[in-house]
């Protein structure tokens, strides 16, 4: 073997997916388990359970299968008059907890504050907005009630119950329609430390909030990180985004990959049929925003009109759009075409096995780790079900009610 | 540039594409070898490639495009008996002496071969670079990975953390 030119691209900077590839081929356990102490991204790689369920498929449920235990959602009061009591079915005002079927939570039903110790009330009525890595941001009521357009949230840790407030965030510089996408970034996405943390925090973290500002109607970017070194406080960005953009598209909640968090956005053009990723990823405090068009064949574009859903999300780790039809979810991924360009081509079509009066499903929370998501018919407020990505299998989920709001169901999943 | 010879001798009758290097080469190859690229396969269906419109592949430099057109060349014929159940041992044989020949290369170059592969989703390539690197990291220990696949020196933090590894896990590093 010849001497490593330094200057030469290096294992180090090959992407996720290729290290990955690398990683399959290492061909004994000894020697895997010696790569997950080479670094932290590779220790991430390594007891990633997607990997370890391709490696060890027979092995998989010792291997500690990345488990979705159920779904954080706020319940919506009855009339915005009535104050919500406090009742033999709900006794906690907090979110609740829906198991999944199998939850190794067990059936029943739970409230945030099964979770995290909440002498004070301050999570009652609390809005949960994203979770990932056994951490969930909720918004809370601020107690005052004139400052409507101070955002208060809380970082909990669901592991170690323990709740850390954020700065209130002001910010009326958005529309009315406030903050629209949320991305929470967690230790597991970043580089290898070491992070020390400020005062006051015991997770490593970033929030990353984004809306339209009303003065420009410019999409505002707001950061927030619990690492010590940045100042603290809430940084704002000017997105000078080079076309009209509304969204974030049908999802709210940004995909993280690799550290970059991605949202899907729509552009304000003619026929509203060009669709854009954002990439936002943030090094060493250093933020860079990319916009992207997303390039489909004029045949197959999925957001025609009767296409109303796209959504992105990551399937075996590789960034992916879903979009629902019907009662089908069809999978689209990113191609080369002929002119050099990645193109979105159909990979994959599941069929959801019951339909309602031929109304769409809706895809209302994907589950990141299980390669799953889940899914309403808004006819039928009712029941929510549990779509596998993989096997197209759907399964129901007890226990969820109309009263819930949707919009904000997050997936709690662990390793 | 340098046409690789229609590899079965069929009367030239074999269709040709170009594919044109981020450095802007220009290389023409035969449709089935370039077709070894999952990426590439959809175009070249589409009737793309052909005629004087070349196929640009931007993130392809020229020496590494021509090191993947090499091995693509060399396992068209046997990509296109569909994993050559005919094939003789001696053929056999010849590919796998080919193989362990072509990934014989300077560390760097691997590198560039590996992202090729993976971005034109060539599947062979990319499994048979990666053996190799997944080889060079076998039986050796984290720090020696570190410092044979070219990682910066570790921070004491990282230090740290492999030899805590290595005590709590003696069994592994015997």
């Amino acid at each position: 073997m010849s001497e490593i030119d330094p200057a030469a691209a290096c294992l180090p900077v090959l992407p996720e997916d290729v290290v990955t590839v690398i990683l399959d081929r290492v061909p004994d356990l000894v020697s895997l388990f010696r790569c997950s102490v080479v670094c932290k991204r590779w220790r991430r790689l390594v007891s990633d359970p997607v990997f370890l369920r391709r490696r060890w498929p027979e092995g998989c449920s010792s291997l500690g299968r990345p488990s979705l235990l159920g779904f954080f959602v706020h319940r919506d009061r009855i009339n915005t008059s009535a104050k919500r009591k406090i009742s033999r079915l709900y006794p906690s005002l907090s979110p609740v907890f829906v198991p999944v079927p199998d939850s190794v939570l067990g059936p029943e039903r739970r409230f945030l504050t099964s979770f995290i110790r909440d002498d004070a009330g301050i999570l009652d009525d609390a809005k949960p907005l994203v979770a990932r890595g056994g951490l969930l941001l909720v918004r809370i009521t601020p107690r005052s009630l004139d400052k409507n357009n101070v955002l208060c949230l809380c970082m909990c840790n669901l592991l170690t119950g323990r709740r850390e407030l954020l700065p209130p965030l002001d910010a009326s510089l958005l529309d009315d329609n406030g903050v629209t996408g949320y991305s929470l970034v967690t230790a597991a996405d970043h580089d290898a430390g070491p992070h020390p943390l400020a005062d006051g925090y015991s997770n490593l973290f970033q929030v990353l909030l984004i809306g339209v500002a009303r003065e420009n109607w410019r999409l505002h970017l707001y950061k927030f990180s619990s690492a010590a070194g940045e100042s603290q406080g809430w940084h704002s960005y000017d997105c000078r985004q080079p076309v009209s953009l509304s969204g974030p598209f049908e999802c709210r909640i940004a995909v993280v990959a690799c550290g970059t968090s991605q949202w899907l956005f729509q552009g304000n053009d003619a026929n509203n049929q060009r669709l854009y990723t954002l990439d936002v990823s943030i090094n060493s405090g250093h933020i860079s925003l990319t916009f992207t068009m997303l390039q489909f064949d004029e045949l197959t574009h999925p957001i025609g009109s009767f296409l109303p859903s796209a959504w992105l999300c990551t399937i075996d780790a590789r960034l992916a759009l879903l979009c629902a039809r019907s009662n089908q979810l069809e999978i689209w991924s990113r191609l080369y075409h002929q002119n050099g360009t990645l193109r979105w081509h159909p990979t994959q079509s599941i069929r959801m096995e019951i339909n309602l009066f031929g109304e769409p499903l809706s895809p209302v929370c994907f589950i990141e780790n299980s390669d799953a998501v889940l899914v309403l018919y808004h006819s039928d407020p009712e029941f929510a079900y549990l779509l596998d990505l993989q096997f197209g299998s759907v399964t129901k989920v007890a226990g969820w009610t109309r009263s819930f709001n949707y919009m904000t169901a997050v997936s709690y999943e662990i390793n | 540039m340098a046409a690789p010879e229609s590899g079965d001798g069929n009367n030239g009758a074999a269709r040709m594409v170009t594919l044109i290097s981020s450095d802007n080469t220009r290389f023409e190859v035969e449709a089935a070898a370039a077709s070894l690229s999952q990426t590439l396969q959809l175009t070249i269906l589409d009737g793309g490639g052909g005629g004087g419109d070349g196929i640009p592949l931007p993130n392809v430099d020229s020496a590494t495009l021509s090191k993947v057109l090499e091995y693509c060349i060399k396992h068209a014929p046997a990509a296109a008996n569909g994993g050559a159940p005919n094939a003789t041992a001696v053929d056999r044989a010849e590919l796998e002496r080919f193989d362990n020949e072509f990934v014989n290369i300077d560390q760097s170059v691997l590198y560039s071969l590996i992202m090729a592969a993976h971005n034109l989703e060539i599947e062979g390539l990319q499994s048979l670079v990666a053996k190799k690197v997944a080889d060079m990291i076998k039986g050796k220990s984290p720090m020696e990975i570190r410092r044979t696949l070219g990682f910066p020196d570790p921070t004491p933090e990282e230090q740290a953390e492999m030899n805590a590894h290595m005590l709590e896990y003696g069994w592994a590093y015997e």
